[in-house]
Order: C-alpha cells, then structure tokens, then sequence
C-alpha cells in the first residue's frame, strides 16, 4: 500500500529566520551592557551619587541619587507592562530644517567613522531592548532614617526605646550600608538628615548634646501634613479613579422592567463605572438608551426595585458622597500610599492607630460612609443572585452545596440507567409476568408452623 | 555606587522614542531618515512608518526641572574621590568603588507611539510615569525641604 507523502515541510518560516539571520549578521553583535535612559533633575552637582540603599518599605535594594546641592531622590522604574512590548529608539533629533542638513552630515560622517573604526556617535541612533526609564524624584530622607529610628525588634517593647544622640543613630544606619557609610561622610547629608530626624523626634538635650527618639505621634503628624499636601493638588487621575471614585461609588438598583420596551430608570449617577462587572445578559437592550458609560451596572428585575434611590437622590454627578467624604478618603489613600510605599511594615498598625485617634482630622464619617456602601454593595449582590436566578434558572452555580447535591442526584440517575442496560431479556420479560396469584418466594423459607 | 559624567565625545540632543513592538537588539544602529522619519500631522501628534507599518507618537516633554539622560554604566572608576565629598574623615574607608556613568546622549521629551493610534494619555505607563508620578512624588518630598528652608 502506498503512504501518502508527507507535507511538504514549511519553507516560509525558515525562510523568514534565515532572512533575519541576514539582516542581523550585518549588524555587529549586541551590547552587553546597554545605556539606560534617565530623567534627572537639571543642575545636578558633580558630586552627585547614584547610591544603591535598601528601601526602607520593602528592605530591598534600590537606587536612590544624593546630590550634595539638590538633595535626596529616588529612581523609579517605569516600565511597559508585558502585554505592551516596548522599546527604546534613540533617533537623531530633528528640530527644523537646520536639522536635516545635519542629519545627513551625520550619516556621511559616520560611513567615515567605520572606516577609521572609531565607534558610531550615539547621536545617530541606538536601539535598546529594554524599555525602562529610570526616573529620578524627589524623596524626603526622613524615610532612609525610619529603619534605624525603629528597629522592628522594638515592637515587642515599644517602651524600652531610648533617647541616642544623632551620631549614634547615623552610626547605625552607616552600618547598615557602605553606600549610606560614604553618604554620611558628606556634611551637606548629615545636616538634611539631622533636620529630618528632629521633625519626628522627641528630643532632650543631655550635655550639650541634642538626643532624639523617634515620636509615633510626630511622625504620624508629619505624614499627615505630607498627605494634605499631596492631595491639595488633587490626586493623580489613575489613583483617583481607582481608589476614590470606584470606592465610593454606589451601586445602581432602581431599574424597571416591563415586558418588551426596557425602560431603564436612570437616576444621576448614571456616568459612573461599574465595579462588579458582572452584567446580566438582558441589559444590552438597555445599554443602547444610555448615552455615556456603557459599562453601567443595570438590574433587571421582573419586579420593580428601589432601594437607593433615596439615598442616590441628594448626591453630586461626579463623585456621589456627602461633602467631604471624598477629600478624607483621598488624604486616606495618600496616608496609606505614603505607608505602603516608604514605611517599613511593621510601623504600620501603630501608625493606623494613631491615625484613626488624631483629633484633627475625624475620619469616623468616612468610615461610617464606607459601611453603608458595603452595606448597600451586599444588597445588591443579593439581588443579582435573585434576578440570575429568574434569568437562567440556574445561576446558584457560584453555591457549591446546591451544586454538589444536583451532581449527586445526577450520578444516581445514570447508575439506574446503567443497570437497567445491563439486565437481561429474560429477566426483563420475566418482571412483565402477572404474580399476584403466586406464592411469594420468601415464603417457601419461613420456618415451617405445621410441624408437629 | 556611581559618578555621573559627560561622555568624552559631547553628549548631543537626540529623540527618545518609545517603540511599540520588542526590537530584539542592543546597540548602536543608523537610523537614517530613510527609515525613521517622524512627520507632524495636522492633529498635532506625530506620524511615522516604520517598517511599513503606520505609527502615530505623542511626545512628552519632561517636566521642568528636568532633563533626560542616556546613561552608560561604565566599568571605568573615579579613582581620585573629590575632596568634597570627604572632607574631614581620616577613616580609612575612602576608597569606595565608583564607577563612572557615562552620559552619552540628552533628551527633553519622550515621544510615545503606538500603532496607528496614539497612546492613550491616561492609561500608558510612560505618560503617567513623566506626568503624574514626577508631580506627585514632589508633593511627597516637597514638605520636608519647603519647611527646611524657612
């Protein structure tokens, strides 16, 4: 018998890899190390350092850069996710005609360089795989110090914290880096350091001498100010969204629905997101009569529903919370911000204490705000379960005893069919046959009364 | 630990240009007008053909106050330390690895293309990243040396 032939083997892809190999071979090979594009503050002094310290939040290494004039900065990464492959192409820059003349000039000037073997001028375009940029910002150097400041063996005896003078505290600190052991041999660093540490310090003067110890109170008041300061300028719009206005949204109940035409009943709050992001299937019709966000949570429900209205009618288009909830959540998210990305952990519950207990700022009614959301979140998470329950009939898939007793029951249905397959013919005809006027079986067994 | 300096050759101005695909190389390439030449549309965003396809780029300019630097991570040291930055300590530690940073290239803005549509403002890292993060962190900072200097 004759076997088919075999494919014939795809050419094209070897093709495609051979033709890049080409193209690749003309180039010479990879840089190992390649540059890495910064943004750095301008006027930076020559005596600026790129420093690799430990993150104070996280304890891992990460680099920061003192300049002796400008202060302390940290880098931040920024990177494309990994979805969104990306990469760095530096092109001659090309600001008006004056420009293009020379960016010839720089093409015949570097056919010449090649010759002479001298390397090509960056100028003239360089490619890096890596799509990072490091970016350089400001950072206050009383968060290089809290380590030190609070050691985390100190939270088991938070009482037994001493007074130590500041040479003893940046010995500590220099001890725990050679990076930071070299920064503190600059004078300029140990006075911004010093300045930092009596901000959240409690000081006493023994001698001559200044002693601090580190002040929960202080600090908490000095992050606080921090926070005002971050949000008087208005959150950055991802963080806003994210953390103010999805948190305090309120979910949209009041939907009716007759039979054919959907009427949606569409209070204010109508150009807000939805956070749960389930949708029922029924709810495109509806969509269309919304102008703005498609992506609106609608109910619907064959009976009529209201149960925020009441509380939905008084709010404000944008953010609907009652005045000033929304500026003490955003100082929250700033708190916490500040907390989670230079604090180490374990100051954490103290300061929240202490945060929840400052006179100043009163955030019980944002609290009470939230537990109301959440209050009215879980009914409507109630609701959807009802209205999928009508919709699909069978939506109760999310409850796993409901789900497990319908499998149960299903087994035993195929095991009966099972076993009815596998009887017999005979024994099939035989259970047609009419036995009332029989004996029954068993009876032949029982123990015989006449025996006497 | 490094020392930021100039290259030895001048670092000249280039465009920074954040491509939307993965360029599996790392070195220096020609990129001649021939085959990079971003062109102004007349929505303002920029227009350029790369390898056939149509890309559409948004530059950002840096904040002020700052400016953008190719940075080459050198093998070379900064053997003689600068006599500022240890000024009275006889500790022996002195010589500490400092490598030199070599500044090859500068740039003022970042242009961040994508296919055939411009990036959205406020979703891409790269916008956020120069627009958002630089004023936010400042007001982070901002208070520890606003108060310093009163």
């Amino acid at each position: 018998m004759k076997t088919r032939s075999k494919p014939p083997k795809s050419s094209t892809s070897k093709e495609v890899e051979a033709t890049t190999q080409q193209t690749t071979a003309s180039l010479p090979a990879c840089v190992d190390n390649p540059p890495i594009p910064f943004v750095l503050p301008e006027g930076l002094s020559e005596n600026a350092r790129i420093v690799t310290l430990a993150n104070p939040a996280t304890t891992s290494p990460n680099r920061y850069l003192f300049c002796p004039s400008k202060g302390f900065y940290e880098f931040t990464r920024i990177a494309a996710p990994k979805r969104l492959p990306r990469s760095w192409l530096f092109s001659p820059s090309q600001n008006g005609p004056v420009d293009v003349a020379s960016v010839e000039g720089d093409c015949i000037k570097t056919s010449k360089d090649e010759d002479t073997g001298k390397p090509v001028p960056f100028s003239d375009g360089y490619v890096t795989s890596a799509p990072d940029l490091m970016i350089a910002t400001h950072m206050d150097p009383l968060f290089l110090l809290l380590p030190v400041l609070a050691p985390s063996a100190k939270v088991k005896a938070p009482q037994k914290q001493m007074f130590l003078s500041l040479d003893d505290h940046l010995e500590k600190l220099s001890d725990s880096s050679r990076h930071l052991k070299f920064l503190l041999n600059n004078v300029k660093a140990r006075e911004i350091l010093e300045k930092r540490m009596a901000a959240v310090c409690d000081d006493v003067d023994a001698g001559g001498e200044q002693m601090y110890r580190l002040s929960d109170e202080k600090l908490v008041q000095e992050l606080l100010s921090k926070a005002k300061r971050m949000t008087d300028n208005g959150l950055p719009a991802s963080l806003e969204e994210k953390y103010v206005r999805l948190v305090l949204q309120i979910p949209v109940l009041s939907v009716k629905r007759e039979d054919s035409s959907t009427s949606v009943e569409v209070s204010q709050a109508d150009n807000l997101i939805d956070t749960e992001g389930t949708r029922t299937p029924s709810d495109t019709s509806a969509e269309s009569q919304l102008s703005t966000d498609s992506a609106l949570s609608t109910e619907t429900v064959a009976t009529s529903v209201s149960i925020s209205t009441a509380t939905s009618a008084s709010k404000t288009p944008l953010i609907e919370a009652p005045e000033g909830i929304p500026d003490l959540l955003r100082l929250k998210t700033a708190f916490s911000f500040i907390l989670s990305s230079y604090v180490p952990c374990h100051l954490h519950p103290t300061l929240t204490s202490h945060l929840s207990s400052q006179k100043a700022i009163d955030f019980s009614p944002l609290d009470a705000h939230l537990a109301h959301i959440a209050s009215l979140r879980e009914k409507a998470q109630a609701l959807r379960s009802i209205t999928d329950n009508i919709s699909r009939k069978r939506a109760a898939d999310d409850d796993d005893e409901a789900a497990a007793l319908r499998a149960e029951k299903k087994l035993k249905k195929e095991e009966e069919e099972r076993k009815k397959k596998s009887e017999s013919r005979g024994v099939r005809d035989l259970k047609k046959v009419n036995t009332a006027g029989m004996k029954k079986l068993s009876s032949f067994f029982t123990k015989a009364p006449a025996k006497k | 630990m490094l020392a930021i300096k100039p290259s030895s050759q001048k670092p000249e101005k280039c465009s920074a240009n954040v491509l939307p695909c993965q360029i599996k190389y790392d070195g220096p390439i020609e990129a001649k007008q021939r085959y990079w030449k971003p062109v102004e549309t007349h929505d303002g965003s920029k227009s350029a053909y790369f390898r056939g396809r149509e890309l559409r780029g948004t530059d950002v300019a840096l904040p002020e106050g700052f400016r953008g630097s190719v940075l080459q991570i050198t093998e070379k040291r900064l053997h003689p330390p600068p006599a500022d930055s240890a000024p009275d300590s006889d500790e022996e530690e002195i010589p500490e690895d400092i490598k030199i940073a070599e500044e090859l290239a500068a740039f003022d803005s970042v242009t961040v293309w994508g296919h055939d549509s411009a990036p959205s403002e406020t979703e891409d890292a790269y916008f956020k990243g120069l627009k958002e993060w630089i004023a936010f962190s400042t007001a982070v900072r901002d208070f520890g040396l606003c108060r310093d200097r009163n």
